[in-house]
């Protein structure tokens, strides 16, 4: 058995299951009956915002969306054409790489060290600067969230 | 043989029936979303004239971006999910005028429909637990307004749309340690503040 009482998360996942708590915090509410108090507080807590009236607007939402919905983009009718289209260019591609490959590859040697090093570079800046963008927009709307 | 009601359909086939150009479908999925949605809009955005715009504009989104869904979340989860980006991309906008909050609390206390007081806890609860059994629902709706957005919005996603943690996760784009924190302080400073007001109305 616990001799200090329970800690505030222990209170509140009690409150929501008592088979969450682990044997000895369950031991020590059995018999505490100020930690029993605190759970029974959040208990009523629980029930109370689950009967919360939910928020409602005083018109009818799904009449005005489906009022203003606008007609959705038809599917293009021959897509069998794009498929196409992309085969006929990769095969050209192909045939392209086949042909002049070997002459390609003579005159690029050496630089690929270059262009490698230089695309890594880039790559790397590009993925910081994503990094960053990101973790501002979090915060951003953290903070908006937190203290609007 | 007819087709069944919208109603009955699953999301897989109303969504079907919407992108195979019956748009009248997507009344269905909105009746069956709306739920949430309004909770999500209510909760984050204090303003009340700007809600039914942004809600609005949520199902809008979502229909215009319905063949992108590929089902690999519930409709309803990537409904929520425009909602709270909607209401995120609204508060960045509105963030220099937005209302103070004193003037925003008594405009969401003038729209609030009055409840009735909560009954009290059966025979077999603590008797000190009945603590809370007057006006209760009163006093914790205007507790959770006095909380910032994301606190509410947790607290009404899990305690009354009854969302799992995983779910709201999902919808906020927060890890669900995240979640489970914020709604642990969010229930610590509605019990303090329940607490505090009824040691101030001396009870």
């Amino acid at each position: 058995m616990t001799s200090s009482h329970l800690p505030e998360p222990a209170l509140q996942a009690a409150a929501e299951s008592l088979a969450s708590l682990p044997s000895s915090q369950a031991a020590h509410l059995h018999t505490c009956t100020q930690c029993q108090r605190q759970v029974a507080i959040y208990r009523q807590l629980y029930v109370a915002a689950a009967q919360l009236p939910p928020s409602t607007f005083d018109f009818d939402l799904a009449a005005s969306v489906v009022a203003q919905l606008p007609q959705l983009p038809a599917k293009p009718a021959f897509t069998w054409v794009l498929g196409l289209v992309v085969v006929l260019v990769a095969g050209v591609l192909a045939a392209f790489t086949l042909v002049f490959g070997g002459a390609l590859a003579q005159a690029m040697q050496g630089m690929f060290t270059v262009l490698g090093a230089g695309l890594g570079i880039g790559a790397a800046i590009f993925l910081a600067g994503q990094c960053l963008e990101l973790l501002a927009r979090h915060r951003r709307h953290m903070r908006l969230l937190a203290f609007s | 043989m007819s087709s069944p009601p919208a109603s009955l359909l699953t999301d897989q086939q109303l969504v079907a029936q919407i992108l195979g150009g019956n748009a009248a479908a997507f009344g269905q999925v909105v009746r069956r979303t709306e739920g949430l949605v309004t909770q999500m809009v209510f909760k984050m955005v204090r303003h009340p004239a700007d809600r039914p715009d942004l809600a609005q504009e949520v199902y809008l989104k979502a229909y215009k971006n319905l063949a992108g869904f590929k089902f690999q979340a519930k409709l309803s989860t990537w409904v929520g999910q425009i909602a709270y980006n909607t209401c995120l991309h609204y508060l960045e906008k509105k963030q220099l005028v937005l209302l103070d909050p004193t003037e925003a609390v008594a405009d969401d206390e003038a729209a609030r429909p009055r409840t009735a007081p909560t009954q009290h806890a059966g025979p077999d609860a603590d008797p000190e637990a009945t603590l809370f059994g007057r006006d209760l629902a009163d006093i914790l709706g205007a507790a959770i307004e006095q909380l910032p957005p994301l606190y509410r919005t947790l607290v009404s996603l899990y305690h009354q749309q009854e969302l799992s943690y995983e779910e709201i996760a999902q919808i906020t784009s927060l890890p669900d340690g995240t979640v489970k924190n914020y709604l642990f302080r969010a229930r610590k400073q509605l019990k303090l503040h329940l607490l505090a007001r009824y040691q101030r109305d001396d009870l």
